[in-house]
């Protein structure tokens, strides 16, 4: 049971609105939430979604190793992920989160849905940063006697990388988003908190409260993913 | 040495087939400057992809210093590449490694030890004077500068083959002397094999030993640079020369229009004022253009002489002064004539 639900059901009965004083109890920890979901759900997604991307580019007719087919099944793949709203993807694959995490609701039964929906972003954001490094880099690595994984490492990866930073972040927040969506499944943090307060409740002040922390939040991470780019490009 | 035999590739697009490159032979001797020529769409950079093997050839063979390149399996063509140094264009390094590791590069990749690959990146930069840039990223660097850390990682394998695809494009005329510079130096210093591939014919007068001509994908013609352009009738020969500018239609009308090609080093400064001499007519000069090129004196000119001056004179003086001539236009009933053949680059 999140730090939320606990709280929410003993506010509920002594308090009309949340005061002031209580926000911090019942936002930090769910701020805290936020930040896990987001955090476990991103290296995933980095760790899945980097190799799709990098598989996608080199399948096409213009990458190191061309397989029309293997590409155009992979694009299909990554088009459905993406073409699905959250929400619907979210309740469509409720019996594969059941049977990964046992659960359907909470932060777990969150991370699957995101995970699904956020690889395949990242892979598409990955596949077209790939696709921005001039095919002479390429050339210019394999020349130089490198095997595919190094002309994968040091030229096109390496090259691009910038670019992935800049999708981390895009997904990143993309993510946050996903959160809250998934509050509406009790997966906690903010989002929940936002929907069973703000939204079913009426609790102006912690609607307000948790609309500052998401636009802050979003800030930052747009921010220090800037600060990275502008230091990964080296001028 | 290098040694193309019978090189060809088709690329085929559903039920389009296209021979980009047909039966190509070329030979470069080791420490000679071949330089392949020829309009875009010649297949100079098809050509180029399969010497290095980026592309794989159709049929044909490549063979350097006895190796047999082509039909070699993944690995040992990554092993077999590290015979041939390919130089690419100026802009193309990896924008986020400094000078010094973009050529450590191939050392890298072959697996050179640390302090190896630093000795023998230090020595690569000195060779090509960017020692003291060694540290500077891409874009700290000029295009001239990013074209030495080029040729340097080209280097760095100790190639007996250079590739020089474009070298010189998109660089301004000074960096082009230098670039120009250092692979005559490297040819000296090293006996390196040079096979460039260039539409640039003013670096190929300045470098080259022998030149090709590549069209529609087939070599049309080729021969040593001297030979060729001291040849009126070679095509190659009138293209490498710097085109007279402005139309030939602006030709002064009446005459009859000579070209006159420099035919031996032996051509006299005064030819022109002497043909008023030994002719007894007077001379238009239209458009000239004479150099020196390795120490060989080559050059061209139009000149326009009176009609009525015998053809058979002009030739015979011509050639007593070292030089030919053909006639590319003269005059004749209700309007001139053209001869010659205007070849366009």
């Amino acid at each position: 049971m999140s730090a939320a639900e606990t709280f929410g059901r003993e506010a509920a009965t002594t308090l009309p609105g949340t005061p002031w004083s209580k926000l911090p109890e019942l936002l930090v920890p769910a701020f805290g939430e936020t930040v896990v979901m987001v955090g476990v759900v991103m290296i995933i997604v980095f760790a899945l979604g980097l190799p799709l991307g990098v598989i996608a580019h080199n399948t096409s007719p213009g990458g190191l190793f061309p397989r029309p087919r293997l590409h155009a099944a992979l694009n299909a793949v990554i088009s459905l992920g993406r073409s699905l709203p959250f929400l619907v993807l979210m309740a469509a694959i409720i019996p594969f989160t059941l049977l990964i995490t046992g659960t359907t609701i909470g932060i777990p039964a969150a991370i699957v849905p995101m995970v699904v929906a956020g690889t395949p972003f990242f892979a598409r954001l990955v596949e077209n940063a790939l696709r921005e490094v001039p095919p002479a880099i390429t050339d210019l690595a394999r020349a130089s006697g490198g095997s595919d994984l190094q002309v994968i490492a040091h030229a096109q990866i390496a090259e691009a990388w910038p670019a992935i930073i800049g999708s981390m972040t895009v997904n990143t927040i993309a993510m946050i988003e996903y959160s809250a969506i998934a509050g509406t499944i009790g997966a906690g943090g903010i989002g929940y908190v936002a929907v069973t307060y703000g939204y079913q409740r009426f609790d102006h002040t912690v609607m307000i409260a948790t609309m500052l922390i998401l636009i802050a939040t979003v800030a930052v991470v747009q921010a220090v993913g800037d600060y990275c780019v502008r230091r990964a490009r080296r001028r | 040495m290098i040694t193309i035999t019978n090189l060809s590739k088709n690329f085929s697009d559903g039920d389009r087939h296209s021979i980009v490159l047909d039966a190509i032979n070329l030979s470069v001797e080791r420490g000679e400057i071949l330089a392949v020529v020829g309009p875009s769409g010649a297949g100079k950079s098809t050509l180029a992809r399969c010497i290095n093997l980026l592309g794989r050839p159709s049929s044909g063979s490549i063979v350097v210093d006895g190796v047999e390149l082509t039909g070699l399996r993944a690995a040992e063509l990554r092993v077999a590449r590290r015979s041939i140094g390919t130089i690419f264009q100026a802009s193309h390094m990896l924008s986020r490694r400094t000078a010094a590791e973009n050529i450590a590069l191939p050392l890298e990749y072959m697996g050179v030890v640390r302090e190896e690959r630093d000795a023998r990146v230090l020595e690569l930069l000195e060779r090509v004077g960017l020692a003291q840039h060694a540290h500077r990223y891409p874009h700290q660097l000029s295009g001239g500068q990013r074209q030495r850390v080029g040729i340097a990682r080209a280097l760095a394998l100790r190639p007996s083959v250079l590739l020089a695809d474009e070298a010189t494009s998109g660089l301004d005329p000074d960096n082009v002397e230098s670039v120009i510079a250092l692979l005559r130096e490297l040819r000296q210093d090293l006996g390196l094999t040079i096979l460039m591939i260039t539409h640039d014919m003013q670096m190929v007068r300045k470098i080259a030993d022998r030149v090709a001509r590549l069209s529609h994908g087939r070599i049309i013609e080729s021969g040593p640079l001297l030979d060729l352009l001291v040849d009126p009738e070679s095509q190659l020969g009138n293209l490498l020369l710097p085109s007279p500018s402005g139309e030939d239609d602006s030709i002064d009308g009446g005459g009859q229009v000579w070209r006159v090609v420099y035919g031996s080093d032996h051509v006299a400064p005064t030819w022109l004022a002497a043909i008023n001499r030994a002719l007894g007519a007077e001379v238009h000069l239209l458009t000239a253009s004479i150099e020196t090129i390795r120490r060989h004196q080559v050059g061209h000119a139009t000149i326009s002489l009176p009609a009525n001056l015998p053809e058979a004179n002009i030739r015979r003086f011509l050639s007593e002064q070292g030089l030919q001539g053909y006639l590319v236009a003269s005059p004749s009933k209700g309007g001139r004539e053209k001869v010659g053949e205007r070849i366009e680059v």
